[in-house]
C-alpha cells in the first residue's frame, strides 16, 4: 500500500516537473523551452580568459576540471588518514584499486606493475568525467547568448520553438532573427540606425551638447539619447530637433548620405527617420531575437581534443612500454629485418616484412580508434539524452540516464582495458618470431 | 534546403554501417554465453574478453556514427 502511494507520488511529481511546468507554466510566463543546441566542438564560455589573448575556456574544459577536482578531492579524503581498518571512503578506494590491480595482474601477468598506475588513473578519471556529464545542471544550465547563424535557438519574447537543423521542428529562423539579437537595443536595420544616429547627433550638436563620437559598427540611436542625458542635455529638446531635422531630410530626399554601408535591399523599404525616432526610443528591444544556451559544464569526453589527446597518450605509452621491456628489438615488430636475413632459405620472409609494415598502420590507427570510440559513445550519449528529453519528457529519459551511467562505466573500462592489453602485448613481444627459432 | 535534405539522407545512409557491428556483437555475446554455460567458473575472464571484443566491434559502429555526425554538423 505504501509502495503504491510512493509510486503515485513519483508519477505526480514527474508530471508536474516534466510536463506541467515546462509546457504549461513556463510558456504561460513567456519563457520558452530551448531546443538542444547540438554542437560538435566545445562551446566557448570565456574568450581570452584572464586577459590572455587566445586562451579560450570551453565548457568541455570546465567539465574536465570539475572531474579533476572531484577525483582529487576523493583521493585526498580517502588517503589523508589511512588506517589498518579502513573507513568507508578508504574502503571504497581499496576495493576499486584492488579490483583494477587483480584485473591488470590477470591480463598482463608479470608486466602489470609498470602499466597499472597509468591504466588505473585513466580509468578513474574517465569514470568520473563520464559521470560528471550526468549531474543535474551539466549540459543544461548555461549562459544565454545570441545564436550563431544556423544554430537553433529560441525566441526570447515568444514561445515559438525555432529552427533545429537536425530535427527541423518549429519555424525556420531567418537571417534577420540571428541578426536581430546581435543588435538588441537598437533597430535591426543598419541603414536605419545610421540615419537615425546621424540625425540625433546632428540635433545634439546643434543644441550644444558635446560632440558625439559614434561607433560605426552598430547604429546606436539609443546610445545617443543616453549620452545626451549623461551630458546633462535636454533629451526632449534634442529629440524634437532631431524629428524636425528628419522631416526636413524626408522632404528633401537626401537620405542617401547616412546609409553608405547599408545593404541595398533594406533601403528600398526603409521608413523615414521621422517615423523611427520615437519608435526606437519607445521600444528598445527588437522582437524576434534568437538566443541559444551555452552550458557551463559539458562532458569532458564529448570533446575530440580530450579523447584524441588521451588516445595519443595511450599510443605513446604503449610504445614506451614496448621499448622499455624489449629495447630496440621492439621495433622489429614493424621493420621485420630478422625475417629478411635468411630470405634465401625462406622466401616467405618478404611477406613477413610487408606484414610488419602494415603493422605500422594498424598501430597508428589505435590513436583514432581510442579517440573516436570514447568521443563517439559519449557524444552520442549526450545527443540521445537531448533527443529523448524532447521526444518524451517523462520517465523515458530517466531510463536513458541509467543507460548513460552504464555506457560511461563501460567506456572508461574499455579504454583502460585496451591500454592494458595493448601494453601487455607490446611488452611480451611478438610470439611468432620466437616460435620459429 | 536541398543541401539540408541531402545531409539528412547522407547521415541516415552512413548509419547503415551499424548493421555489421550489431550482428558482430550478437555473435560475440552468443559465444560468450555459450562458453559461460559450459564453464561457469571462467565467467569472469570470459566476460572481460567479451567486453573487449564488443569494444572492437562497436568501434566500427562508432566510426559510422562519427561520419554521420560530421555530415550533419560539420559539413
Amino acid at each position: 500500500m505504501k509502495g503504491v502511494l510512493i509510486l503515485l507520488g513519483i508519477i505526480a511529481v514527474s508530471v508536474i516537473f516534466c510536463g506541467i511546468i515546462p509546457f504549461v507554466v513556463m510558456p504561460g510566463a513567456g519563457v520558452a523551452v530551448a531546443l538542444p543546441v547540438i554542437m560538435v566542438p566545445g562551446e566557448v564560455v570565456w574568450e581570452d580568459f584572464l586577459g590572455i589573448k587566445g586562451l579560450t575556456i570551453t565548457n568541455t574544459i570546465i567539465g574536465t576540471l570539475v572531474a579533476d577536482v572531484i577525483v582529487l578531492a576523493f583521493a585526498f579524503a580517502a588517503t589523508r588518514r589511512m588506517r589498518m581498518v579502513p573507513g568507508r571512503l578508504q574502503g571504497l578506494f581499496e576495493v576499486l584499486t584492488d579490483a583494477l590491480w587483480s584485473l591488470a595482474k590477470s591480463t598482463a601477468g608479470p608486466n602489470a606493475r609498470p602499466i597499472f598506475p597509468l591504466m588505473a588513473t585513466i580509468f578513474i578519471f574517465l569514470l568520473v568525467a563520464n559521470w560528471v556529464k550526468l549531474l543535474p545542471g551539466a549540459e543544461s544550465i548555461g549562459l544565454m547568448h545570441c545564436a550563431a547563424e544556423g544554430v537553433n535557438g529560441y525566441d526570447r519574447n515568444g514561445i515559438l520553438l525555432k529552427v533545429d537543423k537536425a530535427m527541423d521542428t518549429g519555424i525556420r529562423a531567418t537571417k534577420e532573427n540571428y541578426y536581430a539579437c546581435h543588435h538588441k537595443g537598437e533597430h535591426h536595420d543598419p541603414a536605419h540606425d545610421a540615419a537615425l544616429s546621424a540625425v540625433l547627433s546632428a540635433a545634439a550638436q546643434e543644441l550644444g551638447v558635446e560632440s558625439i563620437s559614434l561607433r560605426d559598427d552598430v547604429g546606436n540611436a539609443r546610445s545617443v539619447a543616453q549620452y545626451v542625458a549623461e551630458q546633462g542635455g535636454d533629451v526632449e529638446a534634442v529629440l524634437a530637433r532631431a524629428l524636425a531635422l528628419a522631416e526636413e531630410m524626408a522632404v528633401a530626399p537626401a537620405e542617401g548620405e547616412a546609409p553608405a554601408e547599408g545593404e541595398g535591399e533594406h533601403t528600398a523599404e526603409a521608413k523615414s527617420p521621422a517615423e523611427l525616432v520615437p519608435a526606437v526610443l519607445e521600444e528598445p528591444y527588437y522582437r524576434d531575437d534568437l538566443y541559444a544556451v551555452t552550458p557551463f559544464v559539458r562532458g569532458a569526453a564529448t570533446d575530440l581534443n580530450l579523447t584524441l589527446g588521451l588516445g595519443l597518450l595511450a599510443f605513446l605509452a604503449i610504445q614506451y612500454f614496448g621499448v622499455r621491456a624489449q629495447g630496440l628489438r621492439y621495433f622489429t615488430k614493424f621493420f621485420n629485418t630478422p625475417a629478411l636475413e635468411n630470405v634465401g632459405k625462406n622466401p616467405m620472409g618478404i611477406m613477413d616484412f610487408v606484414v610488419g609494415l602494415l603493422e605500422i598502420i594498424s598501430e597508428l590507427a589505435k590513436i583514432l580508434s581510442f579517440g573516436f570510440r570514447l568521443f563517439g559513445n559519449l557524444f552520442a550519449g549526450g545527443v540521445l539524452l537531448f533527443v529523448m528529453s524532447f521526444l518524451l519528457a517523462m520517465l523515458v529519459p530517466a531510463g536513458v540516464y541509467g543507460l548513460e551511467l552504464f555506457v560511461g562505466l563501460i567506456q572508461a573500462f574499455v579504454f583502460a582495458m585496451l591500454l592494458l592489453v595493448f601494453s601487455a602485448m607490446a611488452m611480451q613481444g611478438h610470439g611468432h618470431g620466437e616460435e620459429h627459432h | 534546403m536541398e543541401v539540408d535534405a541531402a545531409k539528412a539522407i547522407g547521415a541516415g545512409l552512413a548509419m547503415i554501417g551499424v548493421i555489421g557491428p550489431g550482428i558482430g556483437i550478437g555473435v560475440l555475446v552468443q559465444g560468450a554465453l555459450n562458453a559461460i554455460g559450459r564453464n561457469p567458473d571462467a565467467s569472469g575472464q570470459i566476460t572481460t574478453n567479451m567486453i573487449l571484443g564488443i569494444a572492437f566491434a562497436e568501434a566500427v559502429a562508432i566510426y559510422a556514427l562519427v561520419v554521420s555526425l560530421i555530415i550533419l554538423f560539420v559539413l
